[in-house]
Order: C-alpha cells, then structure tokens, then sequence
C-alpha cells in the first residue's frame, strides 16, 4: 500500500518540478533581461558619461576606459537581446555571471582604494562627494542580479525560449517515448540487410 | 536459424535504437554548436556596431577652430596676467554643474585674486558633461574669450546659473550675460547662435578625459590634483604657496 502510493506522489512531484523549473528559468531570463536592457540602454545615449565612469574606477588606461566605456553598454545590450530569446543560454548567464562579477570587483576595490564614486551601473557614474557613495548597496544589488545569472548557469532549459525546452542531459527520456511507436513499419527492411551472415 | 531471426530481430532493433539515438545526439550537437555560433554571433555584431557609432559620433576634430589665445588642440583659456613661471591653475568645470556653482562662490575669489595679481597662470576648462546646455555655455565662453571678456563672462554665467537639466542657457540668455559684461556687437551673436566653437568644446571635452577628469570641479595645480579636501580657498591658496617652492 505505502509503496504504490509512494511511488505515485514522487512520481507527480518530479513532473510538478519538471513543469515548473522551466517557467522559473524563463522569468529569470526575462528578469536579467530587462535589467541589462535598461542599464545597457540608459548609458548608450550619452558615451562620453559612459567613459567617465568607467574612468573613474581608475583601473584602466585612459584609451582603455573610453573603448570599454563605448562597449560595456553594448554588451549588456546584447547579453539582454540573449536572455530575451533564450539562445545558447547556459553560455549567456555564464557570460553575464563574469560581467556581474567584473563589476562587484571594481565597485568592491572602489571601496577598498577610498575613492568616492558612483558604480555608473545605470547610467550617472563618476566622482561624487564623500558622503554619497552607496557601495554596499550597488554590491548586494549586483549579488541579486548575479544570482539570477547563477540560477540559469545551473538551470538553463526553460520556456518560451529558441533553445530546446529541456536541456541535452533530459531529452533521451523525452525521444524514446514518441519514437518506438512508428518504428517496427521500416523494422523489416532494416534487418534483412543489416543480417545477411547470421545463419 | 528460425530461432536465431528472434535474437537478431532483437540486436538489430537495439542497433537501430543506438543509431538512431547516436544521430539525434548528433543532431543536438550540431543545433546546439549552431546557436552557440549564432550567440557569439549576435554580441559581436551587437557590440562592434555600437562601439563603431559611438567612436564616430564622438570624433573629434583638430582642426575646429579655436577661440583667441587657445593656442593648442584642446586646451582651456588663460585669464589674467601671469608672471612666467608662475604655477598653474586648471581648473576644470562645467558651467551648468551645481558643484562648480558653489566652489566658484567660496574659491572663486580667491582663484580671481591669485590670477589678477599674477602668482598663478588661471586656465578654465570648459566641461560639457551636463547636456547640451553646457555645450552652448562652453561655446560661449569661447566667444567671449575672442572678445577678451573670458573671466567676467565665466563669472556671470556661474551667477545666473539655471537648474540642471532643464534645458537653460539658451542663445538669448547667452547674448545677453555677454552684453552684461559689455560684450557688444553682431560677432559675439553670430558665434553663440552659430555654435562657432563647438569643436573646440568636443576637443577640451577630450582632453578632459584624457588627464582622467570624471567629475566637476576638477583642480590641478602644477599638474597635480588638488586633494579631495583642498577645494577651500586656503586649499588652493596652500598648493599654489607649495608649488613656488
């Protein structure tokens, strides 16, 4: 009797979990999504803005920092168009994880060195006074967002997507369910050829 | 050999199962390399197109004309009479920037004082990070620098300043603080309206970042950054005293 029944309700919770992992995964993507498309988008109208506060950071040469001030926006922009449609997402979460990390690095050695800027995570950036740096907050900030990134690294397969529903490691669960049925019509045909030694 | 068909029937069957499995992982493999391609595809594109436009936009070019007395691509304007080898002041600012506003209401008088009596060389760059209101101010400011009233035309625009990004210092606003400082006649008008020096500005603009300038105002004495704590009159005056040495 408890066997069965046992059997029944893991049986409904892996597919509970197989519905809905995915659903999670799309809002995730959509999520990190639009968060690149308007930190992307905010920065992209005005470059020169853009290369100062890459600037500021004071980590990169001056031609450095105004080639990465040019690109940043762009590549948050593309990573969102990614994310968006669901193509090769596994590789674009990996790729936001590594910006997002990129970036808590720098706001983090802003804060070690005692500079006093603002991250420019959505467009402003720069010097600020003494007074106004909000470091922890833009880090635990980029920490959520990068959560995000961590969760599709782990969990990429998801609705609503180009990539394929499940991720490679399901799918031959998937396949032999439908195939074998149109399978034994060909059979013959097959066999004759491929036996011709076996008596 | 009527019972080995069974056994075969079922080696085959496996078989086939295994190719067919061995293509449809196959076929994975070359959609999933696809999208791969397809994704590197799209950030390349995505990010060389941006980069390229954004290079271009923000040329900037060494033959725009400059105001009187600028003697190099980019760099700011001389006001007062210096003796040779006085330390210099670069000051740079934004004339729409609040900050400035208030640093020209508690230094500025020291900075006027200094550079009038001839202990430092004053040069005043002109920033444009705040729109294209500070574009307009920065142009203008050439201007007058070609009407020799650069320092009291910089000082008016600071007393009126309007409030950031609302769209201030328009060409009438303009004209009329340069009449303010009895700037008069058709040229200066002509060259506010007409945007004669904004290349000069892009090009000040570049040379800003270049030094590494990311906020307003930014002080150099003798090339050396003010501290964050120097911006006092006594801040400046005590760098100034330190670079004669």
């Amino acid at each position: 009797m408890i066997g069965p029944a046992e059997r029944i309700s893991s049986a409904y919770a892996v597919d509970r979990r197989r519905a809905v992992l995915p659903w999670v995964s799309t809002g995730a993507r959509l999520a990190l999504a639009g968060v690149f498309f308007v930190s992307g988008g905010l920065k992209v109208a005005d470059p020169g803005q853009s290369v100062r506060a890459v600037q500021a950071y004071e980590l990169l040469p001056p031609e450095v920092a105004r080639i990465a001030g040019y690109a940043l926006p762009f590549a948050e922009i593309a990573l969102a168009l990614l994310l968006l449609l669901g193509l090769a997402t596994r590789l674009a979460a990996a790729a936001s994880a590594l910006l997002l990390l990129a970036f808590i690095g720098g706001v983090a050695s802003a804060w070690a060195r005692g500079l006093s800027i603002d991250c420019g995570c959505f467009g402003g950036g720069g010097a600020v006074s003494e007074g106004e740096t909000r470091y922890l907050q833009e880090i635990l900030r980029d920490i959520g967002f990068l959560a995000l990134a961590g969760w599709l690294v782990v969990f990429p397969a998801s609705r609503l997507a180009i990539d394929p529903g499940r991720s490679h490691h399901d799918e031959p669960a998937y396949e032999p369910a439908d195939e074998p049925r149109d399978e034994p019509v060909h059979e013959p045909a097959h066999e004759q050829r491929s036996e011709p030694a076996a008596p | 050999m009527t019972t080995g068909r069974p056994e075969s029937k079922r080696a085959a069957r496996e078989r086939l199962a295994a190719d067919r499995a061995r293509e449809a992982q196959d076929r994975q493999r070359r959609e999933r390399r696809i999208r791969i391609l397809a994704a590197v595809a799209v950030v390349v594109l995505v990010v060389g197109l941006g980069v390229f436009w954004q290079v271009n936009r923000t040329k900037v070019d060494p033959a725009a004309p400059r105001p009187a007395g600028v003697a190099e691509v980019g760099a700011g304007v001389t006001v007062g009479t210096a003796a040779a080898g006085a330390p210099v002041i670069d000051l740079y600012e934004d004339f729409q920037c609040p900050a400035c506003r208030d640093f020209e209401q508690t230094v500025g008088p020291t900075l006027r004082d200094l550079a009038e009596t001839g202990k430092a060389k004053l040069v005043y760059h002109p920033l444009s990070f705040l729109g294209e209101e500070s574009v307009r101010a920065a142009n203008a400011f050439g201007c007058a620098a070609d009407a020799g009233k650069a320092g009291p035309f910089h000082d008016a625009l600071f007393a009126n300043q309007p409030p950031e990004r609302s769209g201030g210092y328009k060409d009438p606003e303009l004209t009329r603080a340069g009449e303010q400082v009895g700037i008069t006649g058709e040229r200066f008008a002509a060259c506010v309206t007409g945007g004669t020096y904004s290349g000069w500005v892009r090009q000040v603009a570049r040379a800003g970042s270049d030094k590494g300038v990311t906020g307003t105002p930014t002080v150099f004495v003798d090339g050396k950054e003010l501290p964050r704590d120097g911006y006092t009159a006594d801040g400046v005056k005590a760098a100034v005293a330190a670079a004669q040495k």
